[in-house]
């Protein structure tokens, strides 16, 4: 009860601020069953989906250590529910990241260092996992005004604990090892003419727009220390790519790929959801 | 600070922070046409280093959320320096 109140509050909180990708809700076509009825609902709240899981949207406090040392917190949710097991992971995660980033001046490249705490719960609530993370990963792109490439590497340590809502388990200590690697392209085409208005001022008409968002990150987990009833292997890796084309600036179609085991249940999930995308902001 | 001297380093900083050169930078533009949103914290960092007065957490925010063009960005900077 305590949590949902807190992801309620933390919700109301990040989504009233800057948020690219709303949420997306999709229909599912299962490749492990022929069962096709399935639907899902992702929402990202104070995310950047299209660049990485972790750039931009709303920051608590952000300032300046030195000209190229900044230091920032900032809230995020994300959400990833389904009507099906195997089709998303089905996992609700709150975060805290607190982070140092580094700009070089001569280099199109950052460099964050980032302490987490993190709590990731499967959609009933009833079994969570509490830890704190500690990052570090490399921001890069290059490309020119209308296609964009980025790639973010970086490495992560998670160290906390597993609780069960249920009287009959207790709680357990939970390690985890985590490479994560994000891949985004972005291509942006909005064609702008200019009009006569009127006799005196020239304006400017947007008459076309395109837009196309491909992210896809890999993650490779090693769990050093979790119950053994839950994580069945000590190695996981999992695959989420979206492809969204907008048909116009707040709203894309798009397809999600998911492969994989992902916390806090590990359970294995191989779906393609085709899905609408509403987002805030282009 | 007066606005024609916060939009030469505007352009300036955008231009250093994109593929961009000073000269393609146009105030009616949208930012995105220069920076992705994949950047923007790093360009608001790279403006607090010129312009000290501003608030770097506000600035980030503002240009997640409602600042879309140059002519904003250069907006929102000289009204804090008035």
């Amino acid at each position: 009860m305590k949590i949902s109140i807190l992801i309620l509050l933390l919700s109301i909180v990040t989504s009233s601020n800057a948020q690219e990708r709303i949420f997306s809700i999709g229909y599912t076509y299962n490749l492990i069953n022929s069962d096709s009825t399935n639907f899902n609902l992702n929402l990202d709240f104070n995310r950047n989906p299209s660049s990485s899981e972790k750039t931009g949207g709303y920051y608590f406090v952000s300032d300046k250590f030195t000209p190229n040392l900044d230091y920032y917190v900032k809230p995020t949710i994300d959400m990833n529910i389904g009507t099906g097991t195997s089709i998303t992971p089905n996992n609700i995660s709150l975060a805290i990241p607190c982070g140092l980033n580094y700009n070089p001046d001569n280099l199109l490249i950052s460099v964050y260092f980032e302490g987490t705490p993190e709590l990731v719960s499967e959609k009933t609530l009833t079994n969570y996992l509490a830890y704190l993370s500690n990052s570090v990963y490399l921001k890069y792109e290059f490309g020119n005004a209308q296609n964009i490439f980025q790639v973010q590497p970086g490495i992560s340590i998670s160290n906390g604990v597993r609780e069960y809502s249920s009287n009959e388990l207790t709680s357990n200590f939970y390690g985890r090892l985590t490479t994560p690697l994000y891949f985004g392209f972005i291509h942006v085409d909005s064609t702008d003419v200019k009009i006569k208005s009127d006799q005196i001022e020239e304006k400017k008409e947007r008459i076309g727009y395109r837009k196309i968002v491909w992210a896809t990150s890999f993650k490779y987990s090693h769990i050093y220390s979790d119950n053994p009833t839950i994580t069945l292997e000590d190695n996981y890796i999992y695959i989420n790519s979206k492809f969204d084309y907008f048909l116009i600036p707040r709203l894309a179609i798009g397809v999600v790929y998911n492969y994989g085991n992902e916390e806090p249940l590990f359970k294995n999930v191989h779906s393609l959801s085709l899905n609408l995308t509403l987002a805030r902001f282009y | 600070m007066e606005r024609n001297e916060i939009s030469t380093i505007v352009k300036e900083v955008i231009a250093q922070n994109s593929r961009h050169s000073v000269s393609e930078v146009t105030f009616s533009s949208p930012l995105d046409k220069y920076i992705s949103s994949f950047m923007k914290d790093r360009l608001a960092s790279k403006l607090k280093n010129r312009f000290t007065k501003v608030q770097l957490t506000d600035l980030k925010n503002q240009l997640y959320d409602s600042i879309k063009k140059v002519s904003q960005l250069i907006d929102y900077i000289e009204k804090v320096y008035k």
